[in-house]
Order: structure tokens, then C-alpha cells, then sequence
């Protein structure tokens, strides 16, 4: 299997994890790749300090923070990407988001999380108590809406132009001269076994 | 007007300057608001995603074929190596493992691209600062490099040429002996422009101490790549991910700074420059020692058959139709795909639920990173002192905004 990704190969610190954040897991998977650990909501603070701070882990930078909607009955789950440049590994932390969409933030344990934080705001609307700071970043000043939801349109709501009459940038309504085509072309056979 | 004779003691506030969002020295849109305290800047706060595009919501509704491109208009001066990100993150998920003289070939196109950036990055460093000569030269070598983009995809700039299985097109006769050659006068070029910055002493007393960061810090604001080098850690991917990406057929130095500031950075980017000059020197040996397949037999649930394939074989018109209507079929579950890009850790996450468009591609910009650490790199500087870390930072709003 080709992976671009340090594996958490060291069945010791594999074992270690398990007996440090037992309690708090829900269940982990290994991929052939990825060491994924699911995290409850409530217990992300604790898990992330104990993963940065413990000298068996030392998980010392947060490389990235990633949420997804995936339409199903938990909706939306975080994804937190931690490397540990000590023992050169990477590890994945899955959140499923509660309902009340609040996650506590990790912005006194990451700085980094900062942006990455308000980048989930921005385009799922999850919030993060205790962060300080959450306004939106990528999208338009003034924006409505969570880009990045399924039920936000591709196409959006408003589109920018310019007027000559008012002399300056105006929003108005979409209008588009059709309806935004989307085909979905993939069969309805299962082709797992080809791979 | 009346003038009250007592004398009134005043406080002198900070004051807030807008910076960009279309400065020359911002390096694209980017948006400053500066807290001044004189000309020493206290506080800075970015304003970002002016160019923000959609990339990601527009990849759910792309299949692989189609929103491959996309990568290349992210960090618009490092294409092909974004597309390797995402060719990778793919491939993962798929679990195909990509031959010997792919991953070799791929590698030479990172190298290119990382010396294309690289010499992007100095010399505009070096233009905001105030020297114009090396990015006049700079600009002769990329045209130089992008010559054999050209050469092997067509286009200049957005190669689309890594795909998901492979290349999309062979390389054509003659593409190694004539990147030899171009490498072997390479590196006095780089000379000329060590020759006019190293010790120059503008260049110097604008970049020596400024912008120092330590490796904590840099740690924990996500920096990668040649900040976190600069700041004095060596953490390159493609030296500790070497058995993945292929990278441990090859010997190459992986530079560190010893102070962090922006010289050190500067210095790291002309290093590597040289080291993948080597690297490059040491594939296209690979490829002329052992010449490579010329048909090469590609798995066609991955990659197109030949023009001449998909008219004479009915499996391959299948292929061929599947391909081009439906797409890749993406299995259910996530994968991560990540590369060494010239500006740090480029990531791509893919989460599928079993369908040919993704449910999710988040993309992990380096400069995203960068530029949230730029308050802290930037605190008690002089406002001067704003183009040479931004520059330094080597900083493209295609991906930080995506």
C-alpha cells in the first residue's frame, strides 16, 4: 500500500495510546495508513493534552483541522490532524459534532487552531467555545450561510456586480438562465471488489 | 479660532493602518490591518480570502478527472506538485501503488517545481527588498523550466500531467539528456544570484534578525517546510516519509537554519535549490541507466487506455467510456495524501462514502499557516521590516484562500 504518511508503526506506543486514552475512546481504527481515533466531543481537550504533553507522544503540532458533512445521522465530524515531529508520526482525531454544534476549542493547547477553527465556523457553522476570536475568514465580509453544508447550493444565493448607475459594487439575486445541471453518473452496481 | 493658553497633555494612541488588499509588496491580495505604535507595528491582523474560489465545495461536485485541475490554481507557482498531493490522497483511498519509473518521474517534476518556486520566491523576496537584477535572471531560468512542463504536458504553467495511476501522456525522446543539460549550467546561475545577495549589505541588513521564530513557536503555529527548517528543525517530508514518496532511492541534505530569522530562509531556499538539482541530476541518470517501458501497461480502472487501445479493444472502449462519463469510483473511507511542497506540508484529505465525487477534499495550504504565525513573526518589527517577512513567508493567495 503507498502511503505518503508516517504509520503509527511501534506496536509499544500503539499499546500505550490505547491504555492512556482508553476511556475516552469510542473506537479507533487502523487503516493500512492512518491511525484514526474516535473522540467524543467532551473529551477532546483532555485528549489533546495528554497527547501533546505526555513524552510517549509528544503530538507537538496541530497540522490541520477539518470537518465534513456527511448527511447521515451524526452529521457533522471533525477531523483534527496531529504530527509528532519527535517520533515522526501522525495521528487522526475524529469528533463527532453533538447536536448543540459546539466543540470546545483547542486554541490554548494549538495556536495554530486559531485559524482553523474559525475555517470550520466559516464553512459548517460549528462553533468552538472559548475561542476568542470566531469570526469568518474565507468567505466575503458580510457573507449569510455555511458554504460547505450539502444544503448550501453550489451555486449560492447572490452574485456581485457592478452597477453604473449606483456606481459602485452591488449584491443582488442570483440569476442564472438555468438551473445548475448536475448529473451523477456512477452506477448503482457495487464495484467495491474491483479494488 | 481660539487657542485655550493652557497647555493640554495628550496621549498619543496607536493608530490602525490598512495594508493591501492590493500592495505590490502583499504578494496578491492580502489585507493587513496594522496596529502602529510609530513605525513599530504591535499588531497585525490579516484579512484574508479576497480570492477565495470555492475549491473545495466545487471538488464535491467534480469527479477525479475534473477537479484535478483545480490543483494547479492553487499555489499557481508550484503546479505539479499539488497535483501529486492529490493524485497521492487518491490513490490511497483506492490502495493502488504507483510503479518504480512513476514515482521516479514524479519526482523529477517536483524537483522542477520546487526550484521553479524557489526561484520565484527569492527573487521576488529580493524585489520587494529592493533588488531588481535577480529577478530579471530568476525569470529567464523559469522560463528555462517551464519549457519542459511544456515539453512533456503542453502547458506552460497548469500541466494537469499527474494524474491519479500515473501519467497522463509519455515522456517525449529526449527529455532527460536535455534536462541534464540544463542542469549542468543551473547552478552558476544560482551563483550569480548568491553573488548579488549573499553579502550584499542592503540584503543583509534588511534580513539578518529579522523575523526570528523558534522551533516552539514555529511548532505550534503549524509552520512547515522552510520556516520550520529556518527556525532550526529538520523536518522535511521527504526525508522522513522517504519510503512512500520515493524518495530514499535518492541522497539528498535536508538544510537547517541556526538563527530563524529570514536570511536563514533565504539561504535554506537557495540550498534546495541545489540539492534538487542534484536530486534531478541523480533521476534522469535513473531513467537513462534504465530506460523505462514505453508502453507502459497502466491499470485501466485508473487511467484512460491509449487513442489506439480504445479503437481496436472492446475492454478498452469500456474503460475509455467509464472513465471519461463516471469517473474514478472513490471506495468508502478517508485518506490523507500529503507532499513536501517548496512552501511546506501540502496536504490533501479525501473522505468518500462509495461514489466517484468525493464527500469531502479539504486541502491543507502551507502558506494558510504562514501567514496566521505572520502577528507573531511581525510584533515589534518596524513596518519596513513588513515586505521582507511577507516575502520571506513566500506566501500565494491561491492557496491560502483556495
Amino acid at each position: 500500500m503507498h502511503s505518503p504518511l508516517i504509520s503509527y508503526n511501534s506496536y509499544r506506543k500503539r499499546f500505550l495510546l490505547l491504555r492512556v486514552l482508553g476511556p475516552k475512546l469510542k473506537s479507533f481504527f487502523i487503516d493500512d495508513n492512518f491511525f484514526v481515533l474516535d473522540i467524543e466531543a467532551k473529551d477532546l481537550i483532555v485528549s489533546c493534552f495528554l497527547l501533546k504533553n505526555l513524552s510517549v507522544f509528544k503530538f507537538n503540532s496541530l497540522v490541520n483541522i477539518f470537518s465534513i458533512d456527511s448527511m447521515g445521522l451524526g452529521r457533522y465530524f471533525l477531523f483534527y490532524n496531529l504530527i509528532s515531529t519527535k517520533y515522526n508520526t501522525r495521528i487522526f482525531l475524529r469528533v463527532l459534532v453533538p447536536q448543540s454544534m459546539l466543540v470546545s476549542s483547542l486554541i490554548n493547547l494549538y495556536p495554530s487552531s486559531n485559524w482553523l477553527e474559525r475555517e470550520v465556523w466559516d464553512f459548517f457553522g460549528i462553533f468552538f467555545i472559548n475561542h476568542g476570536d470566531l469570526r469568518r475568514i474565507l468567505t466575503d465580509y458580510g457573507f449569510d450561510g455555511f458554504p460547505l453544508r450539502k444544503n448550501f447550493p453550489l451555486t449560492g444565493f447572490y452574485e456581485v456586480q457592478y452597477d453604473v448607475d449606483v456606481k459602485s459594487v452591488i449584491y443582488s439575486f442570483l440569476e442564472t438562465t438555468q438551473e445548475l445541471r448536475f448529473y451523477k453518473f456512477t452506477t448503482p452496481w457495487d464495484r467495491s471488489f474491483f479494488f | 479660532m481660539k487657542f485655550s493658553k493652557e497647555t493640554k497633555s495628550f496621549k498619543v494612541k496607536n493608530f490602525l493602518l490598512n495594508f493591501g488588499p492590493q500592495h505590490p509588496a502583499a504578494h496578491g491580495v492580502l489585507r493587513l490591518i496594522l496596529e502602529l505604535d510609530g513605525e513599530l507595528v504591535l499588531k497585525t491582523e490579516a484579512h484574508i480570502g479576497l480570492l477565495h474560489r470555492g475549491t473545495e465545495k466545487l471538488i464535491e461536485y467534480k469527479n477525479t478527472l475534473q477537479a484535478l485541475p483545480y490543483f494547479d490554481r492553487l499555489d499557481y507557482v508550484s503546479m505539479m506538485v499539488q497535483e501529486y498531493a492529490f493524485s497521492i490522497a487518491i490513490e490511497n483511498l483506492i490502495g493502488y501503488k504507483a510503479n518504480i519509473y512513476d514515482t521516479v518521474l514524479r519526482i523529477i517534476f517536483i524537483e522542477i517545481t520546487r526550484i521553479l518556486n524557489h526561484l520565484l520566491a527569492i527573487t521576488t523576496h529580493a524585489l520587494d527588498v529592493g533588488a531588481m537584477t535577480p529577478f530579471l535572471w530568476a525569470f529567464e531560468e523559469r522560463e528555462k523550466l517551464m519549457f519542459f512542463y511544456e515539453r512533456v504536458s503542453g502547458a506552460r504553467l497548469h500541466a494537469a500531467l499527474i494524474r491519479p495511476g500515473g501519467f497522463i501522456r509519455s515522456i517525449p525522446n529526449g527529455f532527460f539528456e536535455q534536462l541534464k543539460e540544463f542542469l549542468i549550467e543551473f547552478p552558476s546561475r544560482i551563483d550569480e544570484i548568491e553573488d548579488l545577495l549573499n553579502k550584499n549589505r542592503i540584503w543583509s541588513q534588511r534580513l539578518v534578525n529579522i523575523g526570528v521564530l523558534n522551533i516552539k513557536d514555529a511548532l505550534s503555529y503549524g509552520f512547515t517546510g522552510v520556516l520550520l527548517r529556518g527556525s532550526g528543525l529538520a523536518w522535511d517530508l521527504r526525508d522522513v516519509d522517504n519510503k512512500n514518496s520515493g524518495y530514499d532511492l535518492f541522497n539528498f541534505i535536508v538544510p537547517i537554519g541556526s538563527v530563524g530569522d529570514c536570511y536563514d530562509r533565504y539561504l535554506i531556499r537557495l540550498f534546495e535549490m541545489r540539492s534538487s538539482c542534484l536530486l534531478l541530476n541523480d533521476a534522469c541518470t535513473f531513467f537513462l541507466n534504465n530506460s523505462a517501458p514505453y508502453n507502459k501497461l497502466y491499470d485501466h480502472k485508473l487511467m484512460p487506455p491509449s487513442r489506439y487501445m480504445m479503437k481496436n479493444s472492446m475492454e478498452a472502449l469500456i474503460h475509455h467510456f467509464k472513465y471519461y462519463t463516471e469517473g474514478l469510483f472513490l471506495p468508502f473511507g478517508f485518506s490523507y495524501g500529503c507532499i513536501e511542497a517548496p512552501k511546506g506540508e501540502f496536504g490533501v484529505s479525501v473522505v468518500s462514502h462509495g461514489d466517484s465525487l468525493p464527500v469531502r477534499c479539504n486541502i491543507r495550504a502551507p502558506g494558510f499557516f504562514h501567514l496566521q504565525g505572520l502577528d507573531c513573526l511581525l510584533k515589534n518589527h518596524l513596518i519596513a521590516d513588513l515586505t521582507t517577512i511577507i516575502g520571506a513567508l513566500d506566501l500565494v493567495f491561491g492557496e491560502i484562500d483556495r
